[in-house]
């Protein structure tokens, strides 16, 4: 499975995973088997709509998953030939916030009301790289300026900073480290359009300056079409397309996605109804058999209703979990 | 032709009041606000967060008076009504919010919601069932969720709820106050859908808010754009996409991620 | 810091709640119904020493002048001399109100000392066994009344062991049973509270991302969640204070004690009542000055209300 990667060198691999909860009683699986590579440098776009898995993904890299409701885990994420969820915890805490690091989404509920943004920077180099007092000061001024936020900022709280510069201190903990990895939970969801640019902005010009290689998670389409290299798409659980930007974008073949693409609205749309999917997102509680997306699916056949697709490459660098990929017929009138 | 809703110079000033001081800061929330919604059309508005749009949306329908300014609706002016005659009009303009999980009571069954509506808008109570299951069934649903609670349905369900109980009193007028936001792109469009069919079926005039401008583009034969509570660009849709007049409108379109690139 | 602001505007508050206390110990005492020279002269007294004795109280003269002389009064801490021990209500108070305050202040520590592990290892094993035996002596404590709790202790570790003298007040030895009585019921309260609200922020996002950045579990515990958790902790703690000093009416008592508590109970008995009224006061005084603390310490802890 891994030689399916060829010649890129992939850092982080994501085989089979399954990940349960326990919701009122019942058990959720939230992510029933997924395969997820990360190449070196690339920015990978994940998109799913909410309840599809991406947060859990997330969480599960890092083996952050815990609390009562939680169940267990199972299948492998590999860095640097280890499974990382097979460490020990003096082992994978080396590894959390210094090689792998996230950026989560609501920046104001992920720092620390107690805490000023230098405390935050301090504790970071101080656990990580056992920096003190000194060189830290130096470092710190640094990542301010890679973020580009003024030095006072360092003797503030989050709450007194705007939600733009709350996200850019985010990142600035994220990277202090020098990680090679960046895992990024929706970082511009909840900002307003302005403000997303220069996150995104910030976002590429830090892959490029200090080569990092991004799984970036989002449910907004426009916004991971503008900056992620390869694209995956994630459903109920599973990830059912992976393709390089342009070709996901262009010739999606799985009609979940397909679909998802025609229901965005735009200027030119106007005057005319929006492509619609019927149906909601599967609950991870309920997700359905077979084909997870089946029973709102236009082509769905009797198979699909008893049958798993499995994710398969489609041609070169696009693969797909469809029985059927690319046979969803294009709508009357819809431009190419 | 007359527009159905015009306002002229609507202004929203909130003065932080504390003991001691009679007022410290005042937050000009919506400054000087003028402009005019044919009947049957749709006006987007848009802005960043903290731009005002809701609370312009609540000073037009005097559920916060204004601070100044006038707002007429089908050529009534709604600050010379009384407070009876207010609480009349307002059935004919209803405000449609953001949140479906905080809009309906959660210890309520959807046919008491509906009914309590209902009941507002002066239907009689042996109609109101049957008023109900039609409602629902113009939003998309069946009778058979009349018995259920808010928290046996989805997001997008929620919101189909809500926009049946705000048709309930047969409005003219809806303010949709970021009505999709909060939803799952799929059943976005779901909802936009139904929103367009409900209002060439019915007439209506929306006031369509949104920070979102491809949704705005999409749905607005007009379109405003707040900054700061100044409407800053104001015009047909067309105008506006094409050759917006203030920088800020531009600014803002550049930095929007957009799927399809018109332009 | 607090800023200046917030420091007067909670000293203003300070001052304005003493104020109300003491016109509402000179409202209960001498405006409400009731003639106290007839309540101190007693029931079989005549018309003249009645009156006489209203002459000496001053309670003949008009009210707003008997209020006015007792605010001054107050302020200068005369609260008259008692009626019993015929000496000043202040001499009294002072000589026995650092046993009472050095009793509380050690339960609390005590309490603390015992609370705050305690509610952090539930907190952190959630339903585990230290939970469940926190929970237990949680509600076997608060379900003791405090007398209760200190003479089952008089019994087991006095009387029946003999480890602990039983009464009076001579070495320290004397206070360990009346400590750890009033402490074990605090701490019963305290306990809970601490399990709750830090069981409430290791919920918090910023708890799962301090363990995203790969910080060390004690660490996350204790400098991230357990400082934020002890916010209401402050508030009630104070309040908790509040419930000490009622407490060491009653714990004084059982252990012969000569503390406030015991000074003003048996001044109750004897209807003494310009040392009911001057502890009552002071009592008051010292509880809102523990609120005035509590309230530093809050904004001192709390960056949010510290930048107001
Ligand atoms: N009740 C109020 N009291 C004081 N200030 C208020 C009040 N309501 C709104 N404001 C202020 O008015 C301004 C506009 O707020 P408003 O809620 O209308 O923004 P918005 O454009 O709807 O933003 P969002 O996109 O975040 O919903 C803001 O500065 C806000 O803080
Ligand atoms: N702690 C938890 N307990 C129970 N269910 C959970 C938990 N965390 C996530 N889930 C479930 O897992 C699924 C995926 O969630 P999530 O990854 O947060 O979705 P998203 O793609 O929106 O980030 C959802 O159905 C969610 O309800
Ligand atoms: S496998 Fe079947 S149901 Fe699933 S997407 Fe493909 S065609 Fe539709
Ligand atoms: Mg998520
Ligand atoms: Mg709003």
């Amino acid at each position: 499975m891994q030689g399916r990667t060829g010649d890129h060198a992939c850092v982080l691999q994501v085989r089979d995973l399954h990940v349960t909860f326990k919701a009122d009683g019942e058990s959720a699986e939230a992510l029933r088997g997924m395969n997820l590579d990360l190449r070196q440098g690339e920015i990978h776009g994940l998109v799913g709509e909410s309840g599809a898995g991406k947060s859990v993904l997330l969480h599960t890299l890092l083996n952050l998953n815990r609390g009562a409701s939680f169940v267990r885990t199972t299948g492998r994420v590999l860095y640097e030939e280890r499974n990382l969820l097979e460490l020990f915890e003096p082992e994978i805490r080396r590894i959390r916030g210094a090689e792998i690091a996230i950026v989560f989404q609501e920046p104001a509920k992920h720092l620390n009301p107690g805490l000023t943004i230098e405390e935050h920077i301090r504790d970071l180099l101080r656990y990580h790289l056992g920096v003190t007092r000194r060189p830290a000061g130096a470092r710190t001024a640094e990542l301010l300026e890679l973020v580009e936020l003024p030095l006072r900022v360092l003797r503030q709280y989050a709450f007194e900073l705007s939600g733009g510069m709350q996200q850019r201190a985010m990142i600035a903990l994220a990277i202090a480290c020098n990680p090679r990895v960046l895992l990024a939970d929706e970082p511009t969801t909840a900002l307003d359009v302005t403000v997303q640019r220069q996150i995104l902005e910030l976002l590429l010009r830090l892959r490029a300056e200090l080569g990092l290689s991004v799984l970036f998670v989002s449910h907004d389409l426009a916004v991971v079409r503008e900056v992620a290299d390869r694209v995956s798409v994630l459903y109920g659980g599973k990830l059912i397309e992976n393709a390089e930007n342009s070709a996901l974008f262009d010739r999606a073949l799985h009609p979940y996605t397909e679909l998802l693409l025609r229901s965005v609205p735009s200027a030119a749309m106007r005057g005319r109804a929006l492509n619609v999917i019927p149906g909601t997102v599967p609950d991870a509680t309920a997700v359905p058999p077979g084909c997870a997306f089946h029973p709102r699916c236009p082509i769905a056949a009797e198979r699909c209703a008893i049958e798993l697709p499995e994710l398969r490459a489609h041609h070169e660098d696009h693969s797909v979990a469809c029985f059927f990929p690319g046979q969803l017929v294009e709508p009357a009138g819809r431009q190419g | 032709m007359t527009p159905f809703v015009s306002v002229e110079g609507l202004s929203k000033t909130y003065t932080a009041r504390s003991l001691l001081r009679r007022s410290r800061a005042a937050t000009h929330a919506v400054r000087d606000v003028s402009f005019a919604i044919a009947r049957n059309t749709i006006m987007g508005l848009a802005g960043e967060s903290g731009s005002g749009k809701s609370t312009l949306a609540r000073a037009l329908v005097h559920l916060d008076p204004p601070s100044s300014g006038e707002v007429r609706v089908a050529g009534i002016p709604l600050a010379r009504l009384g407070r009876r005659g207010l609480r009349k009009a307002r059935r004919r303009m209803q405000i449609v919010f953001q949140d479906p999980h905080g809009a309906l009571n959660p210890r309520l069954r959807i046919k008491y919601s509906l009914g309590e509506a209902l009941a507002n808008a002066g239907v009689p109570r042996r109609e109101r069932r049957a008023r109900a299951v039609e409602l629902l069934r113009l939003v998309g649903l069946g009778p058979e969720h009349l018995d259920r609670y808010p928290r046996a349905f989805s997001g997008g369900q929620k919101q189909r709820i809500v926009i049946a109980r705000a048709l309930a009193g047969k409005p003219e007028f809806l303010i949709l106050d970021e009505p999709v936001s909060s939803l799952d792109v799929s059943i976005q469009a779901q909802i936009i859908n139904l929103l367009m069919d409900l209002k060439q079926r019915f007439g209506l005039t929306y006031l369509f808010i949104s920070h979102d401008l491809s949704l705005v583009s999409y749905v607005s034969d007009s379109i405003g754009i707040l900054q700061d509570g100044r409407l800053v660009e104001y015009g047909p849709a067309e105008q506006v996409l094409k050759q917006p007049r203030s920088e800020y409108t531009r600014a803002l379109f550049d930095a929007s991620p957009a799927m399809h690139r018109e332009r | 810091m607090p800023s200046l602001r917030f420091f007067l505007g909670k000293l203003g508050r300070l001052i304005a709640t003493i104020f109300a206390i003491t016109s509402l110990v000179f409202i209960v005492l001498r405006v409400l119904p009731g003639d106290p020279a007839r309540t101190i002269a007693g029931l079989d007294a005549d018309e003249r020493e009645v009156a006489a004795l209203r002459a000496e109280l001053g309670t003949d003269r008009p009210l707003g002048e008997q209020y006015l002389s007792w605010l001054s009064a107050t302020a200068r801490l005369d609260f008259g001399a008692s009626f019993f021990h015929e000496r000043p209500v202040v001499d009294l108070i002072r000589e026995r109100i650092p046993l009472t305050l050095s009793l509380s202040v050690a339960a609390f520590a005590g309490a603390l000392v015992l609370a705050l592990p305690l509610g952090v290892a539930m907190a952190v094993r959630r339903w585990g066994a230290v939970d469940y035996l926190g929970m237990g002596f949680s509600h076997a404590a608060m379900a003791l009344p405090e007398f209760w709790l200190a003479i089952l202790l008089l019994l087991g570790f006095a009387v029946l062991l003999g480890w602990f003298p039983l009464f009076g007040a001579a070495t320290p030895r004397h206070f360990v049973l009346p400590v750890v009585a009033l402490a074990l019921s605090r701490a019963a309260v305290l306990v809970r509270l601490v399990r709750s609200s830090m069981i409430e922020e290791l919920d918090k996002e910023y708890v799962l991302a301090a363990r995203a950045h790969g910080l060390p579990e004690p660490r996350i515990r204790y400098r991230y969640a357990l400082r934020n958790a002890l916010l209401p902790v402050i508030t009630v703690g104070a309040i908790q204070f509040g419930y000490l000093l009622g407490g060491s009416i009653v714990i004084e008592q059982v252990f012969s004690l000569p503390g406030l508590g015991r000074l003003l109970l048996s001044a109750i008995y004897r209807r003494d009542f310009p040392v009911v009224q001057g502890g009552v006061i002071v009592t008051a005084v010292v509880f809102s000055g523990v609120n005035f603390i509590a309230d530093l310490l809050y904004s001192a802890a709390n960056p949010k209300i510290r930048m107001r």
